[in-house]
């Protein structure tokens, strides 16, 4: 498995936020603030790399029948370290509170989200350990940055700022802020990223047609650049 | 059949040692993230009400209206006053709240921690500002009169609500630990 | 107690309506509401689970508290979710066959529900359960005002997948911006004021 391959499925082609869709509950939830997103993306990227690590680890000792609760198990652990560790930082810093405040109960949840599993049953029960790991990293990634730009939108519209810097003056619409407008945000955004995705592979097939036409050193660079 | 039932005990085994392992873990990571009691009680009472008896609603104050002070008890209710205040500012700044930690001997705020600002979105009274009121000595009702209290320039709504709170802290200290250790 | 039944009421259907507020059970919310009997199924599974699970975890986290290992919380909560799921499943399908085969193939998906451990974590939270009843009745009423999103966003879909849509809106996103809109009309319920 190359690492270019498993961080091109991580980021884009599989992108957890955008083309997965999993994980919604969250990405709703702590879209309202970019710094929100970004503390859940690296508390999930967290509990993913980890899982993922000691899910390879155990791939031939965990009897076939039994696999989903050893699973599950070596997630809620994971997530109950993370639950630990930000209520130990919580009370030395009051920023890591707030975010912690923000996450709630989506902190426990992250148990039940979706992408962990499926890395687990897809990935890591498959693969080798570095790979699981790298895999678990570039998910985690993709999954933080498309939380993050999210959070960006919801933030810039919905109360003018950015990581909580102010630099639309006083303009902003609450909207955005709200539920309501987390649905559609998400919603709009989706769709951008499938017209943009869309467009990116038809480019490349078009590329890739006339670059078959020509030398073929051409063609690997061509498809370096293109990665 | 004696294959199958092997095949059985060792997954039983497999699942009981992994949950082992799991919980161990945690019991470990447990006791090294231990977070001091007091601290621990206040992060949790801060994010739920409950614990906390209703003593004073509607208290009408100089500036405003604080909808509710409630008294809690924190390290075995010897030490510590644990407060939950709702301040209102003027319009349109909404409801301030606080949960407030004053040490009930001396009257130093030990802990100032904010639930809800709400104000304005983007113009909220800072954490640093708050946690400036740490360390202050209530020795009376007026202690946060506006020499002393870090009003934030773009958030004076905010401020104003938050003020209030902190006035109704004070007040409510004054008139039941102060005044009352005095008779 | 009257007061507190009509709070919980409101908040678990409307005011805190867990899908359209709280963002809880998105992937059910999406995945099963395209056709409107089969969100009924899911709900109805749900709310079933939603009740039990209340009345388990709420005592179960107070004997923990006593025990001192209030850190299991999540690993129990997970495995007790799943235990009753599977047992849900074995005693309806020995009970009543019809009713198996009507929210049967929905229990397997609730157990990674995320308002399942949802009502069961927020139960230790909210100011409104003070206790076993209104633990149970939260878990009631948030269930049922998840059954009633996800019906009212299945009867949408419905009429719109007749409809010439784009193609790039089409399916997931128009479900959101739906929802959205769903959203923006459950905000009138939070100028429902209790109490003063």
């Amino acid at each position: 498995m190359k690492t270019r391959d498993v961080a091109v499925n991580g980021l884009i082609k599989e992108n957890a936020v955008f083309r997965m869709l999993l994980g919604l509950c969250s990405i709703l939830a702590l879209s309202n603030k970019a710094i929100n997103g970004l503390g859940m993306g690296v508390a999930v990227t967290f509990v993913l790399v980890c899982s993922n690590v000691v899910i390879s680890l155990l791939k031939r000792v965990v009897p076939n029948k039994v696999r989903i609760p050893c699973y599950v198990l070596v997630i809620a652990t994971f997530v109950t370290v993370v639950e630990l560790l930000i209520k130990y930082l919580s009370a030395k810093s009051s920023a890591i509170a707030q975010i912690g405040d923000a996450m709630g109960v989506f902190l426990p949840l992250i148990v039940v989200n979706c992408i962990i599993l499926a890395r687990a049953e897809a990935f890591a029960s498959k693969n080798t350990v570095g790979a699981s790991a790298i895999d678990g990293l570039f998910v985690g990634m993709g999954y933080t940055i498309g939380l993050t730009l999210l959070g960006i939108v919801r933030e810039l519209l919905g109360s003018g700022s950015i990581f909580g810097l102010q630099i639309l003056g006083g303009f902003r619409i609450t909207f955005f802020s709200q539920p309501a407008g987390a649905f559609i945000t998400y919603g709009l955004l989706i769709c951008l990223f499938n017209i943009t995705y869309e467009k990116i592979e038809q480019n490349n097939a078009n590329r890739k047609r006339k670059a078959s036409v020509t030398l073929s050193n051409q063609v690997t660079e061509e498809g370096a650049v293109n990665g | 059949m004696n294959d199958k039932v092997r095949e059985s005990i060792k997954t039983i085994c497999i699942l009981v040692a992994i949950t082992i392992i799991c919980v161990a873990l945690l019991a470990i990571l447990n006791d090294v993230l231990y977070v001091a009691p007091d601290m621990d009680s206040f992060d949790r009472t801060a994010k739920s009400k409950s614990g906390y008896t209703l003593v004073e609603q509607n208290v009408k104050m100089t500036n405003g209206i604080v909808k509710m002070v409630a008294e809690g008890e924190m390290l075995n209710g010897e030490a510590v006053v644990g407060l939950y205040v709702e301040g209102k500012g003027s319009s349109p700044a909404g409801s301030f709240t606080l949960v407030v930690i004053i040490h009930k001997a001396t009257g130093e705020i030990l802990g100032v921690r904010k639930l809800v600002d709400g104000g304005d979105v983007g113009y909220e009274y800072l954490d640093d500002n708050l946690r400036s009121l740490m360390g202050t000595v209530i020795d009376g009702s007026t202690v946060f009169d506006s020499d002393n209290f870090v009003v934030q320039a773009g958030a004076t709504y905010s401020t104003k609500a938050c003020r209030n709170a902190m006035q109704a802290v004070a007040e409510y200290y004054y008139i039941n630990y102060l005044q009352g250790g005095q008779e | 107690m009257d007061s507190a039944f009509v709070a919980l009421l409101l908040t678990g259907l409307f005011v805190g309506n867990y899908v359209v507020a709280r963002f809880l059970g998105m992937c059910p919310f999406l995945g099963l509401s395209k056709k409107v009997d089969s969100a009924v199924g899911m709900g109805i599974a749900v709310t079933f689970v939603m009740v039990v699970a209340s009345l388990l975890t709420y005592p179960l986290y107070q004997l923990m508290v006593k025990l001192g290992i209030e850190y299991l919380r999540t690993i129990v909560f997970i495995f007790v979710i799943a235990s009753i799921v599977q047992v849900l499943e074995t005693v309806i399908k020995k009970i009543s066959p019809s009713l198996y085969s009507a929210m049967g193939v929905y229990l397997p998906l609730i157990t990674t529900n995320c308002a399942v451990l949802g009502v069961a974590t927020l139960n230790l939270e909210s100011e409104l359960v003070t206790g076993l009843a209104t633990a149970l009745l939260n878990g009631l009423f948030s269930g049922l005002g998840f059954t009633l999103a996800i019906v009212i966003l299945a009867g949408m879909r419905e009429k719109l997948d007749k409809q010439p849509l784009n193609k790039h809106l089409k399916g997931f996103p128009i479900s959101m911006i739906l929802a959205g809109f769903m959203a923006m009309a459950f905000v009138v319920f939070t100028y429902i004021k209790l109490g003063e």
